[in-house]
């Protein structure tokens, strides 16, 4: 027993970090929340729910995570498929430009794409020039929610990748050669094999490019500003603008903490289910 | 007609040759247990059969029918991972159904066939088990039945029984046999453990360097190895360097000895193979042929037999006695062991 108790000794550190820089800080906004007009009330979440601008930032997050998580998945699983099966030297070099993105700021993203994709950017130019596009109305997009998501995609690509290149290493292959065997067909496997055997890693990574879609915001900061009425930009909007409102930007934070949660959640659910 | 036969067939990856110009025939029906260490290439000859893998020469046939144009859905093959493979979220029953539901036979027959092959492996109460529920050996049972339910052409197993324990393993290795003999299904076994392959095959084909280096029944291969290779890796054996003199005299370390067929073998240096069990030991007053006398250097037990390691003048050699011939033997103590001229074979020194 007595060796057992120094165990948890070690355990302090962590304990004290976690409890200084997340519990404690969560608990401030938690409470501070609840916190109207002088008191206690649940009022800034019915505002949350209620007030169309805050509604419509956690409708167009929640539509920018979906989209990101989607697509994502889908790009980034056949693009890991070929850095898993490519050759010795080639897929180390592959694994480390894949993860290059991830190290970049939000804002220098945000940059890239508009020198890329922006009114006078580099790609618009030519799209004018050969095809005649019109640069006003294609860089419209890249302000709104919907360019988000191709911001987004270009450091979520490489996390869905990452996760997926662990998955297929760890496939076992015999069991495709096994239904391959058996006169199963493409598709048969892909659905009764490959899929159940991804199926955990896949949505576990699509379960992270929600969460960090959700929370992103560099990016999204530098690419519109605050144009786009999503829940970071919003939260941002409340504790900068003119009225500073921090009990609401508390409130809209405790709702996108509690929204991202509920998804991990939901995917570690589902997955120790699986494991049982 | 043969079951399956491989004609010239060669598989190089990269600069790495696997298998080269191998010719084998396995009959109809028949039992080839493909036998050699790791990295011989047996199973890069299994999966070319099988269509994982494509021969860069050379012609592959099953039934008579050459198979290189077909995918490996088209072979109609059979296949045993060591992995078992099995598709973990299906049942047992699942498992064994899916090659004939992904032919579309109607589900009354499904259920029918799959319940008749659950009962050939003993698996009648598991139908309903989720495969991680099973242990090791139930899940290659499955694997098994999962295999044969599609009537396949050839049956090929990839060490099969590698990831179980000894016990299973034993028992298993019997099923096998008594399940292939039934069914008369030509089956590949590739192991690389020689007890296995001695005990469960019709016949064994050793493997080195992507070649065959012999093929022949158990006994034929166990008690007439065709090289040095092949008598060290199938079983355990002694090997001593004799010169044969003109006429048929072999000598070791100056010691005459008489050996069946020396006198037609060209003179010059040879090895003699003895296995253990053919040195028996003999009384001190005896006066046997090829009679070797040293002292115990030490000894292992292993349950029916005890091997022992005998110093013969400077020279190490095994003899393995059985537990009922002599009782506890001491490192220190003298024994006298003959073979016969008969039990020796002599195998050219390169």
């Amino acid at each position: 027993m007595e060796r057992r108790g120094w165990k948890f000794l070690l355990l302090l550190p962590l304990a004290a970090v976690l409890g200084v820089f997340l519990v404690l800080p969560l608990l401030f906004v938690l409470f501070d929340s609840f916190w109207a007009a002088g008191r206690l009330s649940a009022a800034n979440y019915l505002l949350v729910f209620r007030k169309g601008l805050y509604s419509e930032a956690l409708r167009t997050s929640l539509a920018l995570s979906v989209s990101t998580a989607f697509i994502g998945a889908a790009l980034g699983l056949p693009l890991s498929y070929l850095v898993h099966r490519s050759r010795a030297p080639w897929r180390d070099l592959l694994l480390a430009i894949t993860a290059v993105p991830l190290t970049f700021s939000g804002l220098v993203i945000g940059f890239a794409f508009i020198v890329l994709l922006g009114t006078s950017g580099f790609i618009t130019m030519l799209l004018e020039r050969f095809f005649g596009i019109n640069p006003l109305e294609f860089s419209a997009f890249l302000f709104t929610w919907k360019g988000l998501v191709v911001a987004y995609l270009y450091f979520l690509i490489p996390r869905m990748i990452l996760t997926m290149v662990a998955a297929w290493s760890n496939a076992d292959w015999s069991q495709v050669e096994a239904a391959m065997s058996l006169g199963a067909s493409f598709p048969t496997i892909l659905v009764k094999v490959l899929f159940p055997m991804l199926g955990p890693s896949l949505l576990a990574g699509s379960s992270l490019l929600f969460a960090v879609s959700m929370g992103a915001f560099g990016t999204a900061f530098a690419l519109t500003g605050t144009a786009v009425k999503i829940l970071p930009l919003v939260i941002y909007n409340q504790i900068s603008d003119v009225t500073v409102e921090v009990s609401r930007a508390n409130a809209l934070a405790i709702v996108l903490t509690v929204v991202t949660t509920l998804v991990i959640v939901l995917y570690e659910r589902s997955f120790a289910r699986k494991q049982a | 007609m043969s079951g399956v036969e491989l004609r010239n067939v060669t598989k190089a990856f990269g600069k790495a040759v696997a298998v080269r110009n191998l010719d084998l025939t396995v009959g109809k029906g028949e039992f080839l247990a493909l036998l050699g260490p790791s990295g011989c290439g047996k199973t890069t000859t299994l999966r070319m059969i099988a269509g994982f893998t494509r021969p860069d020469s050379g012609e592959i046939l099953i039934d008579g029918q050459p198979v290189s144009s077909l995918s490996v859905r088209e072979r109609r093959v059979g296949i045993v991972f060591q992995s078992y493979a099995l598709f973990p979220n299906m049942t047992a029953f699942e498992n064994i159904a899916f090659g004939l539901r992904v032919r579309k036979l109607p589900e009354e027959e499904v259920r029918s066939r799959v319940f008749r092959l659950l009962e050939m492996v003993g698996l009648e109460d598991k139908a309903n088990a989720n495969c991680r529920q099973l242990s090791g050996g139930q899940q290659q049972r499955v694997a098994l039945a999962r295999a044969l339910a599609i009537e396949p052409r050839v049956l090929l197993l990839d060490e099969p029984l590698s990831a179980l324990d000894a016990k299973v393993r034993n028992s298993l290795r019997f099923e096998i046999k008594k399940i292939q003999r039934e069914s008369g299904i030509t089956t590949i076994y590739v192991t690389h453990d020689q007890e296995e392959a001695l005990s469960i095959s019709d016949r064994v084909a050793v493997m080195r360097s992507g070649q065959i280096e012999q093929a022949g029944t158990p006994w034929e291969v166990y008690a007439n190895p065709s090289s040095l290779f092949v008598a060290d890796f199938v079983g355990v054996s002694n090997f001593l360097d004799v010169e044969v003199k003109a006429g048929g005299t072999v000598f070791w370390n100056d010691r005459p000895l008489e050996v069946e067929g020396a006198g037609s073998l060209a003179p010059g240096p040879w090895r003699l193979v003895i296995r253990p069990e053919r040195l028996l030991p003999v009384p001190k007053d005896a006066q046997e042929k090829n009679i070797l006398e040293g002292t115990v250097a030490g000894r292992v037990f292993l349950g029916p037999i005890q091997r022992v390691a005998l110093d013969v003048g400077k020279e190490r050699i095994l003899v393995d006695l059985l537990n009922t011939e002599k009782g506890h033997l001491s490192p220190g103590e003298p024994l006298r062991v003959s073979f016969s001229p008969g039990d020796g074979r002599l195998i050219r020194r390169s």
